[in-house]
């Protein structure tokens, strides 16, 4: 299923005016700076927001053109607001059924119960929605969504509203729902740290434009030195290939590449991704014989491009399949004469998991 | 009390719900267009809808009677369609009370559509629900203490109604004649004993009212909570 999205929205100052098609499967983030419009887009592709110029369609069906306008209720997306939004007059149960009883056709219908264990709610189902924490709120917003059996789920910074611990409460869920369920998400946020651990496709907005989009690793590769990016980091998507438990060590094989970490919460055969600073990854010319650094892999120069800080540049480098980035100085660099397409070793100091 | 005084207060009761009914009827369209417009005449609106907050109720009795005249706006309509006159009859009196109690009834309305939000009518549409179902679902029990709010203060504010009625209902038993018109009857044929029995039982019953609605806001505030 692909979404097919070309709007212009003038609200007063700012203009929303975006054209990208992108293809629905998994998590589709939409990231971005705030106020850069990624809301204002999410309310236009469901109907919330009037679009006087545009066109709007999801697989083979017109949602919106100089013809049509599908309301709301029948585009059918579920959509997850910042707030839980929750109706304060019908207990948790009342809430995830309203949307059920109202979506019509019992084909492929998602399942009362398997959304209830997927979230947990088991125990809250009779609780007043008043009497819920912020996370069990959300959780219940979600399953309300889900439950209405939508083509395509919208949430909108649907951890936004909660604190650290909240957010880490909710996080494992979401995993969860892309993983369980069919329906493809389009996820709103301004946090990278979410976009990374969640996003399989990337849209990539800033200004009321859409950038780049795309797979996830590929923009993030192009627009490495992006500053909405914050400090260069390069993602790797591995598989945990061995679990050394005498030194206490995981070994994760990623696009050609065998790390070593200290042990994590993992377990053998698990699907992760690993984040690596540019400023933890160093290079030298010849391969170090005796070094306390475990991950040294040999790799090709394919970029060399300045920092932020006029000291230091950015190198990119080619390892196996993977695409990794090092911060080094200027001056090392000079010293190394290090030039695109010139062989050298990447010693990676540390990784961090995020998926 | 006497048979007359029984059929006026019968009156009364039948006028208050009437219109009352009448007044959620005009006022939930009303008062939801004036939470959500951004039209530049909303604020002339607002004020045409609190003018019988201040205005002497006589003022719009005049003006009331006028237009049903058979050369005023109303009146001149209703003939052209064959229908009866409203001057000193009950529909003209609903038609009054309607005009008269229209505040009362869109103002707390209007605060509970305000205070409910968009949310939750946006949140009702991604899960499939619109129009009457949406009204029903979600509208109404949501702004269900503006409902009963206005219904109360609508129906309580109807009952004692004086100056319109007098102007354009004139003071015919069982068919115009009101409680309050009654009382002002009793008082002045010096008949103080039966303007008690009528005055307090309004007292009473108007108290007993608004008891009734700080008590139905109170209990959803500290269900609320």
């Amino acid at each position: 299923m692909t979404l097919q999205v070309a709007v212009r929205i003038a609200l007063g100052e700012f203009l929303l005016d975006v054209r990208f098609e992108s293809g629905l499967s998994g998590v589709t983030a939409i990231y971005g700076p705030s106020g850069c419009g990624k809301t204002t887009l999410l309310r236009a592709i469901a109907g919330l927001q009037v679009v006087p110029e545009g066109t709007i369609s999801v697989g083979s069906e017109c949602w919106l053109s100089r013809d049509v306008n599908m309301p709301v209720h029948q585009r059918r997306v579920g959509y997850v607001f910042q707030q839980p939004s929750l109706f304060d007059h019908l207990d948790v149960a009342g809430n995830l059924q309203y949307g059920k009883k109202r979506c019509g056709s019992t084909e492929g219908k998602i399942q009362f119960d398997e959304v209830v264990s997927v979230l947990d709610l088991e125990n809250l189902l009779g609780r007043r929605v008043q009497a819920l924490s912020g996370g069990e709120q959300q959780r219940v917003a979600i399953g309300r969504a889900l439950l209405a059996n939508p083509r395509l789920l919208l949430m909108d910074e649907p951890l936004a509203s909660l604190d650290a611990v909240r957010k880490a409460e909710i996080l494992p869920y979401l995993d969860r729902l892309s993983k369980d369920f069919a329906t493809p998400i389009l996820y709103v946020s301004h946090s990278l740290d979410e976009v990374i651990r969640l996003a399989d496709q990337l849209i990539l907005m800033e200004s009321g434009r859409v950038k780049a989009s795309g797979n996830l690793l590929r923009i993030l590769e192009e627009n490495q030195l992006d500053p909405l990016f914050g400090q260069p980091f390069s993602l790797v998507e591995g598989r945990v290939t061995r679990l050394c438990t005498e030194h206490q060590l995981t070994e994760i094989t990623a696009a050609g590449l065998k790390i070593l970490m200290p042990s994590m919460d993992v377990e053998d055969r698990q699907l992760v991704r690993l984040r690596l600073y540019a400023k933890d990854i160093s290079l030298t010319r010849e391969e170090p014989k005796a070094s306390s650094i475990l991950n040294i892999f040999p790799a090709r120069v394919v970029s060399i491009d300045d920092a932020q800080h006029p000291a230091q540049k950015i190198v990119g480098l080619r390892s196996g399949d993977s695409f990794l980035l090092s911060q080094v100085s200027r001056l090392s660099c000079e010293k190394l004469q290090l030039k695109v397409g010139e062989q050298v070793f990447a010693q990676i100091k540390a990784a961090s998991l995020v998926h | 009390m006497s048979s007359a005084d029984l059929v006026a207060l019968w009156l009364t009761l039948k006028l208050a719900g009437i219109s009352t009914l009448i007044l959620l009827l005009i006022a939930t369209p009303l008062a939801w267009w004036l939470s959500y417009t951004q039209s530049k005449v909303k604020v002339a609106i607002e004020a045409l809808v609190a003018l019988p907050l201040v205005l002497p109720p006589t003022v719009l009795g005049f003006y009331l009677l006028l237009s049903f005249s058979p050369q005023g706006f109303l009146g001149a309509t209703l003939a052209a369609l064959g229908l009866p006159s409203l001057s000193f009859s009950f529909a003209g009196l609903v038609l009054g009370s309607v005009v008269y109690s229209l505040p009362f009834v869109v103002q707390p309305l209007h605060h509970a559509f305000v205070e409910m939000g968009q949310r939750p009518i946006e949140v009702a549409r991604t899960l499939g629900a619109s129009g009457w179902d949406l009204f029903v679902s979600i509208t109404l029990p949501l702004a269900r203490r503006g409902y009963i709010t206005a219904a109360v203060l609508g129906f309580a504010h109807t009952l004692g109604e004086f100056g319109v009625v007098l102007m354009i209902g004139g003071n015919i038993p069982g068919k115009t004649q009101v409680l309050s018109i009654a009382i002002y009857d009793h008082v002045a044929a010096l008949e103080y004993g039966q303007a008690h029995w009528l005055s307090g039982g309004l007292l009473l019953l108007s108290f007993a009212l608004l008891v009734f609605v700080y008590a139905i806001n109170r209990r959803f505030d500290l269900v609320k909570t």
